[in-house]
C-alpha cells in the first residue's frame, strides 16, 4: 500500500498554497473541505454490529487521515451522539489526524476544557494531549474530581490519591484525611473508594464502604432448588415465578424457615432465610445458610424505598451464574461459573420508582470441587447512570 | 495493497514424496522474512529464530547490552511485533483497564511514532495477573491487528491509520472472560482467525483482513481456553488454522472455517500448539504429536514427561522443549521421548514462551530474571543468567541480533552494544 493519503495531504497544501492568492477562491475551498469532512465523519458514525459500513467507512477514514492537524477536534467533535463503536473509530482518527503537522495543542485544550462537549470526546483530547506533553496532565486534572467523564474523573481521584498518600508521609495527618474525604466523596470507582477507605482507617477513621457503594445487604434468601448438571439456569421456579406474576413475593414467604415452593420433583420445599453481610464490600454469603449446598440454586429478593424515580444500573459482582430483574424486569443474566469475579462486575440498566421498588436475584451454584469453587455469594448495588451511588432511603423488611 | 502476503520465507518441509501434505505452518511472517517477527512465537509459530545471536549477558537495570528501553502506554502482558523499522505493542490503563493502546516505536531508537487509544466495547476485566492488553497483536507485514481481551479488534496500517476496528463483543454480548481473554489472533491469505472461547458465547471466527468483515464463524465449546489458533497451509496449498479447545483439535479452512480436520482429544486451555511438519504437537495432560497427512491424522507419539507448563513448546531442528517453571525438558520431536532436562537456577514463574536462538535457547522468569541454555545433543548446560529486573509475561521477539522485550511497562531493544 503506497502513501497516498498523505499524498492527499501533499496536493491539497499546494492546492492551499495557489488558492492562497483569492481569498474568495480560498473560502469556497475550506467549506468544501468542510464539507467533505461532514460527510466522511457521517460515514464513520455509521459504521454498526457486524461491520455495517465498514467498506465507506474505511475510506472516510484514509480520506480524513489526511486532513491538517487542527481538523482532529472537528473528528472529536463527531463523536456526540455516536455509538461506543463509531466513537472508537473516531478517536482512532483523530489522533491520526492530530499527527499530521504542527500537535493542534490550543485546541484539545479548548475543547477539553468545555465540559459541554462529549464525555468520551473530551476524554480522548485528554489521552492526546498528555500522550503530547506528559506535564500536563496535573494541570487538566486539577478540579476534575467532578468531572462528567468518568475516566477523567477516575485520573483526577488517582491524583487526589497520590497528593493524599504524600501528606501521609508527610506525617499530615489532618490533612491526608481531608483529601481521602475528597475521594470518598466524589470518587466513582469502587477499587479508589476500598484504597481511600483502608488509608483512612491506618489514620484511625472508620468508614463504612458497603454503605458509601450503597451495597443493599440485607436480602431473604430463598432456597436450594435443583441445579444438577448445571442445566436449571432457565428454569423458572417458584420464587421466580410468582414474583414475574404478581412483581413482589408473598409476606407469608418472607418469615424464617418459611417453606416456599418445591426444590425438585422429589425433595422437601425450599425454605427461606434472612440473610445479612457483614462484609466490608457487602458480600452476601448463601453457604452458611444452605450448607454449602452443590448444583443448587437460591433466590435473594429484597425491597427498597427510594425517594425519586430515576434510570439506574444494577450492578452486581457474583462468581456464579446469576440473573437479575428489577421491579419485574430482567436486567441481568450471566451463565458463567468460577471464572473470576469482582465488585460491579455485570451492569444493567433499569428504572426505578419512586416509593417501593423490588429485586429478585438468582444465583446459581455447580457442582465443582476445587477449592477455589466453593464461593456462592453475590454483592449487589444500585448506580445512577454515572456510578453514584443510590442509597435506599430504607430497606423494607417485609416478614419481619 | 495486497490481500495475500508475501512468502518470501515460505518453507516447505518435505517428510517424504508420499506422506509429506502439511508444508510450513506459520505464514504470518510472509511478508519481510527473517527481518520482522509478526505474532505470538514469531514466524511458523515455533519460537525459534534459528540464525540470531542476541547477547546473553544483559542487564536492564544497569543498561548493559540495552540499545534502549521506552515505556508505554500502560500495562501489556503481549507480545511484540517487530515489523519494517517498527517495534508495535499493545497495552491498557484506566479505569477497569478500559483504556486500549496500539503504539508503534522506532526499532532503532525506541522513540515512539505514534500512539492510538481506544475504548473497551466489550468486558474489560481480567484476574490481576492478565490484562486487557494480553494477546499478541499479528501482522501481514503491512497492516496490524490488535485484539483486546474486552474483544475489540482493530486493524491499523503501518502508519497508524485505522482501516477498521470491530466490537466482537458489541455483536456477541455474552462473549467475555474475567479471568482475561488472552487467545492471541492469527492471520493467513487475509484471514485473520479470533478464537474467543469462554463460557458465554464461544465463537471463533475469520474475519476479512481488508474489510473487517465476518467470513464464518463457529461455535466452539463453551469453556474457558487460552490457547491461540495457528496458522497453516496444507499440502494441497489450502490455508487453514489449527485450533485446539477442551474437546479436539481441528484443522479449518481458513476461506471458510469449514472442519477439514478433527481429532477428539482433551487439549489443554493455556498452552498452544506448535507445529514441526508433518507433526503438530499439541500440549495436554499427555502431550500429543499428531501427523497429519493427505490421508488424515494420526498420533505420532504421546508423552506424558513433556508437557509444557502455562508456557508453549519450542520447537527446533529434531528436538522439542517445553517450560515446566523452573525446569527446560528438552525431546526428540521424532519419537517424544525426554534426551534432558535442565533445572534453571532463579526461574520459578514462567508465562512467556521460551525462545530457541543461534546464542542459546532463553528462558523467561515472570519476575525478570532470565537464564539461557545451551542444548549439547544428550545434556544441556547454562551458559547465561541475564536479568531484566522487572516483570514480564509477554513472550518476547527476535529479529537479527536483537531481542525485544515487552515488560509490563516498557519496550527494550536488547543488543550486544558496540
Amino acid at each position: 500500500m503506497g502513501d497516498w493519503p498523505r499524498n492527499a495531504l501533499f496536493c491539497r497544501l499546494v492546492l492551499a498554497a495557489v488558492l492562497i492568492s483569492s481569498p474568495h477562491a480560498h473560502l469556497a475551498a475550506q467549506d468544501r473541505t468542510s464539507a467533505n469532512n461532514a460527510s466522511d465523519l457521517a460515514l464513520i458514525r455509521q459504521v454498526d454490529k457486524d461491520a455495517a459500513g465498514f467498506e465507506s467507512a474505511t475510506a472516510a477514514s484514509l480520506r480524513l487521515s489526511g486532513q491538517p492537524s487542527a481538523a482532529a477536534v472537528d473528528v472529536l467533535s463527531a463523536m456526540k451522539g455516536a455509538s461506543a463503536l463509531a466513537k472508537n473509530w473516531l478517536r482512532t482518527i483523530a489522533a491520526d489526524v492530530a499527527d499530521n503537522d504542527s500537535f493542534p495543542r490550543e485546541q484539545l485544550l479548548q475543547f477539553f476544557a468545555d465540559r459541554e462537549q462529549d464525555s468520551d470526546a473530551r476524554h480522548a483530547a485528554f489521552q492526546m494531549l498528555i500522550a503530547s506533553d506528559a506535564s500536563l496532565k496535573g494541570t487538566l486534572l486539577e478540579g476534575a474530581v467532578d468531572d462528567p467523564s468518568l475516566p477523567v474523573r477516575h485520573a483526577a481521584i488517582e491524583l487526589v490519591l497520590s497528593k493524599a498518600a504524600k501528606l501521609v508521609e508527610q506525617n499530615d495527618a489532618p490533612r491526608a484525611i481531608e483529601v481521602f474525604r475528597v475521594v470518598i466523596a466524589q470518587g466513582r470507582n469502587p477499587e479508589q473508594l476500598q484504597s481511600a477507605v483502608s488509608s483512612l482507617e491506618k489514620l484511625g477513621q472508620k468508614v463504612d464502604l458497603a454503605e458509601e457503594l450503597g451495597m443493599v445487604r440485607r436480602w431473604w434468601v430463598i432456597g436450594t432448588f435443583e441445579n444438577t448438571g448445571s442445566a436449571s439456569f432457565d428454569t423458572v421456579y417458584e420464587p421466580e415465578s410468582t414474583y414475574l406474576a404478581n412483581g413482589k413475593l408473598p409476606s407469608h414467604w418472607l418469615q424464617m424457615d418459611a417453606e416456599v415452593g418445591k426444590a425438585n420433583s422429589v425433595s422437601k420445599s425450599a425454605i427461606s432465610k434472612l440473610v445479612t453481610s457483614e462484609d466490608a464490600m457487602g458480600m452476601v454469603n448463601i453457604n452458611p445458610a444452605f450448607g454449602n449446598a452443590k448444583d443448587a440454586i437460591a433466590y435473594g429478593y429484597v425491597e427498597l424505598e427510594i425517594p425519586e424515580g430515576v434510570e439506574a444500573v444494577a450492578r452486581l459482582g457474583c462468581i456464579t451464574a446469576n440473573k437479575v430483574w428489577v421491579n419485574g424486569k430482567l436486567a441481568l443474566a450471566n451463565e458463567v461459573y468460577h471464572s473470576g469475579t469482582r465488585i460491579d462486575q455485570y451492569l444493567g440498566d433499569c428504572v426505578l420508582m419512586p416509593g417501593k421498588n423490588t429485586v429478585l436475584v438468582k444465583i446459581c451454584q455447580n457442582a465443582q470441587t476445587e477449592p477455589w469453587a466453593q464461593d456462592w455469594q453475590f454483592q449487589f448495588r444500585l448506580t445512577d447512570r454515572l456510578g453514584t451511588a443510590i442509597k435506599p432511603a430504607s430497606i423494607l423488611q417485609p416478614g419481619l | 495493497m495486497h490481500l495475500i502476503p508475501n512468502r518470501t520465507s515460505f518453507v516447505f518441509v518435505a517428510r517424504s514424496a508420499v506422506s509429506v501434505w502439511v508444508c510450513l505452518l506459520g505464514l504470518t511472517g510472509m511478508a519481510a522474512g527473517e527481518s520482522n517477527w509478526l505474532a505470538f512465537r514469531g514466524d511458523g509459530g515455533r519460537g525459534e529464530a534459528s540464525e540470531s545471536t542476541p547477547p546473553i549477558d544483559f542487564d536492564v537495570p544497569s543498561g548493559k547490552n540495552v540499545a534502549w528501553k521506552t515505556p508505554t502506554t500502560g500495562r501489556g502482558i503481549g507480545g511484540p511485533v517487530v515489523v519494517n523499522d517498527l517495534v508495535i505493542v499493545t497495552g491498557c490503563d484506566g479505569e477497569d483497564q478500559r483504556d486500549i493502546h496500539i503504539e508503534a516505536f522506532d526499532r532503532e531508537t525506541g522513540t515512539r511514532r505514534w500512539l492510538r487509544s481506544l475504548r473497551s466495547t466489550g468486558r474489560p476485566f481480567t484476574h490481576p495477573t492478565s490484562a486487557n492488553a494480553s494477546p499478541t497483536p499479528v501482522s501481514d507485514g503491512e497492516r496490524v491487528f490488535a485484539l483486546f481481551s474486552s474483544c475489540d479488534l482493530i486493524c491499523l496500517d503501518l502508519q497508524g491509520r485505522l482501516l477498521w476496528a470491530r466490537g466482537l463483543a458489541i455483536d456477541h454480548p455474552k462473549t467475555g472472560n474475567d479471568i482475561s481473554m488472552s487467545s492471541s489472533p492469527a492471520i493467513i491469505d487475509g484471514v485473520v482467525c479470533v478464537q474467543l472461547a469462554n463460557q458465554g458465547d464461544s465463537f471463533a471466527s475469520g474475519i476479512d483482513a481488508t474489510t473487517g468483515k465476518t467470513l464464518w464463524s463457529i461455535d466452539i465449546p463453551r469453556d474457558s481456553n487460552w490457547a491461540s489458533p495457528q496458522p497453516m497451509v496444507l499440502g494441497d496449498g489450502t490455508p487453514a488454522f489449527a485450533m485446539q479447545d477442551s474437546a479436539a483439535l481441528s484443522i479449518l479452512k481458513a476461506s471458510t472455517g469449514e472442519v477439514l480436520h478433527r481429532f477428539d482429544m482433551n487439549c489443554d486451555s493455556t498452552s498452544s500448539a506448535t507445529f514441526a511438519p508433518p507433526l503438530v504437537i499439541i500440549p495436554a495432560a499427555e502431550t500429543t504429536a499428531l501427523r497429519i497427512d493427505s490421508t488424515g491424522v494420526e498420533v505420532a507419539w504421546r508423552n506424558n514427561r513433556l508437557r509444557p507448563q502455562s508456557c508453549s513448546p519450542v520447537v527446533h531442528g529434531e528436538r522439542v522443549y517445553m517450560g515446566k517453571g523452573s525446569v527446560l525438558v528438552s525431546g526428540n520431536l521424532g519419537d517424544g521421548e525426554v534426551v534432558w532436562q535442565q533445572r534453571l537456577p532463579g526461574i520459578s514463574k514462567v508465562w512467556a514462551s521460551p525462545l530457541y536462538t543461534a546464542s542459546g535457547i532463553f528462558v523467561f522468569d515472570s519476575g525478570g530474571q532470565v537464564v539461557v541454555v545451551r542444548d549439547n545433543g544428550d545434556n544441556a548446560e547454562v551458559i547465561g543468567e541475564p536479568k531484566i529486573g522487572e516483570s514480564i509475561l509477554a513472550t518476547p521477539a527476535v529479529v537479527g541480533d536483537s531481542l525485544y522485550l515487552r515488560t509490563d511497562y516498557a519496550v527494550i531493544r536488547i543488543a550486544q552494544a558496540n
